[in-house]
C-alpha cells in the first residue's frame, strides 16, 4: 500500500469573533496517499476551505486559533514551522488552487512573469532558464506559449484557471490542494480543466485534495472520498465504497438531493432543515436534526467514527446505526 | 399541439451597442410555451439566456420581434397595460443574496408587489400581513421570520423570500433565472421541490433559465440549447438527452461529470472556447469551433429543421451528425 | 395579536442601526468626536436660545462690550483666556462663535447634498445625454478651486453670511452629484431594482424606496467630512475678510485680527486657532468611524 504524503491529525480551527466562537473544524483525520487523488465533499460552511487554509498555514488572522492537532507532511507537522520554513513548503512542496481565477492571478503583471516568478521563489535559475520553463508549463496546460507576454485581462475564465494550475504546478509540488477550481467554470470548461489536471497529475505523479460539491466531479476524477459535514468528517472511504454503500444518512441525503441525468426521479428528496450554527454545534451528533433515522442517543451522545471494512478496509462511517457492525476507533 | 399556448416569442432580437461593435444578445429567437408547463434553457455563460428571459419581461427592450402573452404582444403595450400585465408575469433571480434589498425586512419585500400593484393600499396593514404569513406559509418560511432582514437569514431562506415576492401577485408565468445556482445541493433540492409544488398548486408555467442540465432535464416539459444568441437545439427532455442532434448539445451533455465512478465519461472534446457575440458573421455561430464542420456550415446560418416530432434543430449537418453519434 | 406584533417590528426597524452602532461604539476615537462635537451642538444651541430669550442682552454685554482697560490681557481669573485688542472677553467669544461655524457648515452641506444629489441621482439614474450633460458641468465646476470659486461668488454678490453660504455650498454640489451617482448606478443594477421594475414600481418609487436608501450612507460620511471642509472654508473666507464681518464672534474673523498682535497677544490667535482644530479633528474622527461602521461590506 502506497504511503501517506500528508496526514492531517485531529484538526481543529476555531474563528474567535466578536459574535462567539465559530468551530468551523472539529478533531478531524485525513490521510492523503502518495500519488492519489482525494476528495472532500461538504455544502458551505462545512469547514472544506477552512481546512485547506489550516494545511497551507493561510489562517485568516487574528480570528483564526489552530485548537488542536497535526498536519504531518513526510512526517514532518507543518503546525510547529516558523513562516520561513512554511514559506519554503508552500509552492515548492503543497501548491493550492483557488475557485476564483479572476482573482487569483496579479492583473499588471503578464503571465509568463507569474509563472516564472512562482519558480524563481523555489528554484535557483536565472531568468532566462525561468522563462523557457514557465514557457514548457504554459504548453502542458494548453496555452501556445506565445501568450505568455499577455495579461490576465486577455485570458477567458477557463484559460485563467489554465494559468493558475499553471503556477501551482510550476515547482512539481507533490501535493494539489485543489479548491473548487471548476465551480466558476461551465461545463465543457469544467471538463477541460479536469483533463488537464489530470493529465498533469499522472505525468508528475501528484497527489491531490480536491475540495468540491459536485459529486460528479469527484466520482470522475478521485480514488478516495470523505464527506466532512458540520467540521467533522463523517463517512470517510475509496470511492467505490462511499459511491457504492452510502452509508451515512447525511451521504445518502446528498445523492439523492442531486437530480441524476440517467435517471427519471419524478420527486428529489431533500435533506430537511439546514446545518448547525457553528458557533452553538448541538452536544451529541452534528447530523440528528436533519436525520430520519434519529433515536434519542443520537441528540445525547456523540457518535466516533466506526470502521466499516470496504475496499481496501478503510471504510468509515460516523453513525451509530453502524456501531454494531465495526468497531469504534 | 396538445395544451393552450400561454406565450409566444416571435424573432426576438435584443442588441447592445458596445464599443467593440454590435453585440447580439438574443438573435432571432422564436419558441412558445404551453400553459402550466416548464420550458428549460439551457446554455453556458454569455449565451444570452438571461437577456431572453428579461427581454421576455421587458426589463431590458427587446431590439425586435414579438412576445405574445396569452393571445396580446405585450411589446405594443403602453405603460399603464403593462403595469396591469406585470402582476401576471414575474421572475425569481439566481443569486438570493443581490435580489433582495438590504434595507427592507422580509415581510416589506413580500409586502411591496401588492402595494405597488395597489391590490391593498399601505394603510390596510392588518390585511397585508395576513397575505404575507400567508405566502410565507406557502413557500415555507416560519412565521418568526416575518422582522428579520435578508443579511440575517442563509441563501435557501433568502430565495423563499424571492419565490415568496413573485407568487405574492398570483401570477400565471414566471421566469426562473438560475434560481437554485447559488444554492448548496441539499438546499437546492429543499427549492426545486418547493418550485414543482408551487406549479402543480398554482397552475404556474415557467421559464427555467439554467446551465445545469441535470436540473432542467428534472424538471422540463421541453428544453431549448442556446448558443450565442440563438436556438440551436428544440426537443423535449427525452428526445434530447438520448437523441442530441445538434453538436453543440452533444459535447454539452458529454461534459457532465456522471455522480457514478463505473461510468467513465466520454467527452467530445470541443475546439476552442466561447466567445462574445460581437459582430458576428453569417453562417452558423458553432461552425469554429464544430468537429463536423464542412465549408458551407460559414456561408449560411442554418434553419430549424424537425429530425422527430417536436425535435427541431438548427445544423446543417442535422442528419449526417445524428449518424455518425450513433 | 396585532399589538405585540407591531411593537416587535419597532424594534426590529432598529436593528440595522443598532448594528452600526455596535460597530460605531467599539470605535473610541470616533466617540471623543461624537461627545465633542455633541458638546459644540449643546454650546450653539444654548447660546442661540439666551440670545433669543432676553434680545441679545447677554450677547452685547459678553461679547461685544469693548473694554479698553483689558485691552489684550492675557489668560487670568476673570477672563480665562484672555482679552482681545477691544477688551472683550475671548472664552466668550469663542463660545459664542461656535454656531456660526457650525450652522455655516451643516447648512452649507444640507444644501450641497440636496442639490448635489438631486443631479447625481437623475444623472446615475437615467444615465445617457442627461448624465454626460450633468457630470460634464459637474466636472467644469471643480476645475476652479472651491475658496476661488467661492471667493468669486462672494465678489459677485456681496458679503454676507448668506452669500458666503451659496458659495460654499455651490462649491461643494459636484463632489456629492459625483458621489450619489455612482452609489445611485451601483444600486440600479442590482437584481432586487430590476425585482421591483418586474412588479411594475415607478421610476419615483424605485428612486425613493430602494435607491435613496441605499445610496445615503456614502453621502452621510462625506457629508460629515464635508462639514468639517466648509467650517475651515468659513474661517478662512472670514480671515480673508469675505465672510462673516465683525464684531460678530466667527472664529476665522477672530483669528484674522488676532494676526496683528501675534507677538503682543499670543492668546488671540491661539484659542480660536485651537477651537478650529478641536472641532474639524472631532467632525473627521465621526466621520471616519462613520464610515466603518456603514460599510456594509464589513457587515457579516
Amino acid at each position: 500500500m502506497a504511503n501517506n504524503v500528508l496526514e492531517i491529525k485531529d484538526l481543529s480551527i476555531h474563528y474567535e469573533m466578536r459574535e462567539g466562537v465559530v468551530k468551523a473544524l472539529n478533531g478531524v483525520d485525513l490521510a492523503l496517499k502518495e500519488g492519489a487523488s482525494h476528495g472532500l465533499v461538504g455544502e458551505t460552511g462545512a469547514g472544506k476551505t477552512t481546512l485547506a487554509k489550516g494545511v497551507m498555514g493561510l489562517m485568516p488572522k487574528p480570528y483564526g486559533k489552530i485548537k488542536s492537532g497535526q498536519v504531518l507532511y513526510d512526517g514532518q507537522d507543518l503546525l510547529q514551522l516558523n513562516k520561513q520554513e512554511m514559506r519554503r513548503i508552500r509552492g515548492q512542496h503543497i501548491s493550492m488552487i483557488f475557485q476564483d481565477p479572476m482573482t487569483s492571478l496579479n492583473p499588471v503583471m503578464t503571465v509568463g512573469d507569474q509563472i516564472m516568478e512562482s519558480i524563481r521563489n523555489h528554484e535557483k535559475l536565472s531568468r532566462k532558464d525561468a522563462a523557457k520553463k514557465a514557457k514548457e508549463i504554459l504548453e502542458l496546460v494548453g496555452i501556445p506559449y506565445v501568450r505568455a507576454e499577455e495579461y490576465p485581462h486577455q485570458f477567458s475564465g477557463g484559460m485563467k484557471q489554465r494559468v493558475v494550475i499553471a503556477i501551482a504546478l510550476a515547482c512539481n509540488p507533490r501535493v494539489l490542494i485543489a479548491d473548487e477550481p471548476t465551480t466558476a467554470l461551465d461545463v465543457t470548461i469544467q471538463a477541460q480543466v479536469l483533463e488537464t489536471i489530470r493529465d498533469l497529475r499522472q505525468k508528475f505523479h501528484t497527489s491531490m485534495l480536491l475540495i468540491t460539491h459536485d459529486l460528479g466531479v469527484i466520482a470522475q476524477n478521485c480514488e478516495y472520498v470523505s464527506i466532512i459535514y458540520a467540521g467533522e468528517i463523517v463517512e470517510t472511504g475509496t470511492v467505490h465504497d462511499i459511491f457504492g454503500r452510502k452509508l451515512h444518512p447525511y451521504t445518502q441525503g446528498l445523492f439523492s438531493s442531486i437530480p441524476n441525468i440517467n435517471e427519471t426521479v419524478t420527486r428529489l428528496i431533500p435533506i430537511n432543515g439546514l446545518m448547525p450554527d457553528p458557533t452553538a454545534l448541538p452536544e451529541g451528533c452534528a447530523f440528528c436534526e436533519r436525520c430520519k433515522y434519529a433515536e434519542e442517543r443520537c441528540s445525547r451522545e456523540h457518535p466516533s467514527l466506526y470502521a466499516m471494512g470496504g475496499e481496501e478496509n478503510t471504510h468509515q462511517v460516523r453513525c451509530f446505526r453502524y456501531e454494531q457492525n465495526g468497531e469504534g476507533r | 399541439m396538445e395544451g393552450n399556448e400561454l406565450l409566444r416569442v416571435n424573432h426576438l432580437k435584443k442588441y447592445f451597442q458596445t464599443p467593440h461593435g454590435t453585440l447580439s444578445a438574443v438573435d432571432d429567437v422564436t419558441f412558445g410555451i404551453n400553459e402550466r408547463e416548464t420550458l428549460g434553457v439551457v446554455g453556458e455563460s454569455g449565451c444570452g439566456k438571461s437577456t431572453l428571459g428579461r427581454c421576455i419581461l421587458r426589463l431590458h427592450e427587446p431590439t425586435a420581434g414579438e412576445v405574445v402573452f396569452e393571445g396580446k404582444n405585450i411589446l405594443a403595450c403602453d405603460k399603464k397595460e403593462m403595469k396591469s400585465l406585470r402582476s401576471k408575469m414575474q421572475i425569481i433571480f439566481q443569486d438570493p443574496y443581490a435580489s433582495l434589498n438590504p434595507r427592507m425586512t422580509v415581510s416589506q419585500a413580500i409586502a411591496a408587489p401588492l402595494i405597488i400593484q395597489g391590490v391593498y393600499s399601505a394603510k390596510e396593514k392588518e390585511k397585508i400581513q395576513k397575505k404575507v404569513a400567508e405566502m410565507m406559509d406557502v413557500v415555507g418560511l416560519a412565521s418568526r421570520l416575518v422582522n428579520s432582514y435578508p443579511h440575517e437569514l442563509d441563501g435557501g431562506r433568502r430565495q423563499r423570500i424571492g419565490i415568496a415576492r413573485a407568487l405574492s401577485l398570483d401570477p400565471k408565468f414566471i421566469v426562473c433565472d438560475e434560481p437554485v445556482s447559488a444554492l448548496d445541493v441539499s438546499i437546492q433540492a429543499q427549492v426545486l421541490n418547493l418550485m414543482q409544488d408551487l406549479q402543480q398548486q398554482m397552475g404556474l408555467t415557467y421559464l427555467f433559465i439554467t446551465h445545469n442540465l441535470s436540473v432542467v432535464k428534472h424538471l422540463s416539459n421541453q428544453i431549448v440549447v442556446m448558443y450565442l444568441g440563438q436556438l440551436v437545439e428544440k426537443a423535449s427532455p427525452d428526445q434530447l438527452f438520448h437523441n442530441p442532434c445538434h453538436p453543440y448539445t452533444q459535447a454539452l451533455l458529454s461534459a457532465i461529470p456522471i455522480p457514478d465512478p463505473d461510468i467513465p465519461m466520454r467527452r467530445m472534446v470541443l475546439k476552442g472556447e466561447l466567445t462574445s457575440p460581437i459582430n458576428v458573421g453569417p453562417g452558423c455561430r458553432f461552425a469554429k469551433r464544430c468537429n463536423y464542420a464542412k465549408p458551407e456550415c460559414s456561408e449560411a446560418s442554418p434553419e430549424m429543421v424537425e429530425v422527430e416530432p417536436g425535435h427541431v434543430v438548427a445544423c446543417h449537418m442535422a442528419g449526417a451528425v445524428n449518424k455518425t453519434h450513433e | 395579536m396585532a399589538k405585540p406584533r407591531s411593537a416587535e417590528q419597532a424594534t426590529k426597524q432598529w436593528s440595522l442601526m443598532q448594528e452600526a452602532w455596535l460597530q460605531f461604539k467599539s470605535n473610541r476615537l470616533a466617540i471623543c468626536g461624537l461627545i465633542v462635537i455633541g458638546l459644540l451642538l449643546l454650546i450653539s444651541i444654548v447660546t442661540t436660545v439666551i440670545d433669543l430669550a432676553d434680545g441679545g442682552a447677554l450677547y452685547k454685554q459678553l461679547v461685544t462690550k469693548q473694554n479698553l482697560l483689558e485691552k489684550l490681557d492675557g489668560p487670568s481669573a476673570a477672563h480665562i483666556l484672555g482679552c482681545d485688542e477691544y477688551g472683550r472677553d475671548l472664552f466668550f467669544r469663542i463660545l459664542w462663535g461656535t454656531r456660526y461655524s457650525l450652522f455655516a457648515g451643516v447648512c452649507t452641506i444640507l444644501a450641497a447634498v440636496l442639490i448635489g444629489g438631486l443631479f447625481g441621482a437623475m444623472a446615475g439614474y437615467y444615465g445617457g445625454k442627461l448624465d454626460n450633460v450633468i457630470m460634464r458641468v459637474m466636472d467644469m465646476m471643480m476645475t476652479v478651486p472651491s475658496l476661488v470659486l467661492a471667493m468669486a461668488i462672494v465678489a459677485a454678490l456681496g458679503s454676507s453670511l448668506v452669500n458666503l453660504l451659496i458659495a460654499l455650498a455651490t462649491s461643494q454640489i459636484p463632489q456629492f452629484a459625483r458621489i450619489v451617482r455612482s452609489s445611485v448606478m451601483a444600486v440600479k443594477g442590482s437584481e432586487y431594482v430590476e425585482a421591483a421594475k418586474a412588479v411594475g414600481a415607478s421610476d419615483a418609487l424605485i428612486i425613493a424606496k430602494y435607491i435613496i436608501p441605499n445610496a445615503l450612507s456614502p453621502v452621510i460620511v462625506q457629508g460629515t467630512l464635508g462639514v468639517a471642509t466648509t467650517i475651515l472654508n468659513v474661517a478662512g473666507m472670514s480671515f480673508l475678510g469675505l465672510g462673516i464681518q465683525p464684531p460678530a464672534p466667527e472664529w476665522g474673523s477672530i483669528l484674522s485680527s488676532a494676526r496683528v498682535y501675534m507677538r503682543e497677544a499670543w492668546h488671540i490667535s491661539v484659542f480660536p486657532g485651537l477651537a478650529i482644530v478641536i472641532c474639524i479633528l472631532s467632525l473627521n474622527l465621526l466621520g471616519d468611524g462613520l464610515r466603518d461602521a456603514l460599510d456594509p461590506k464589513q457587515k457579516r
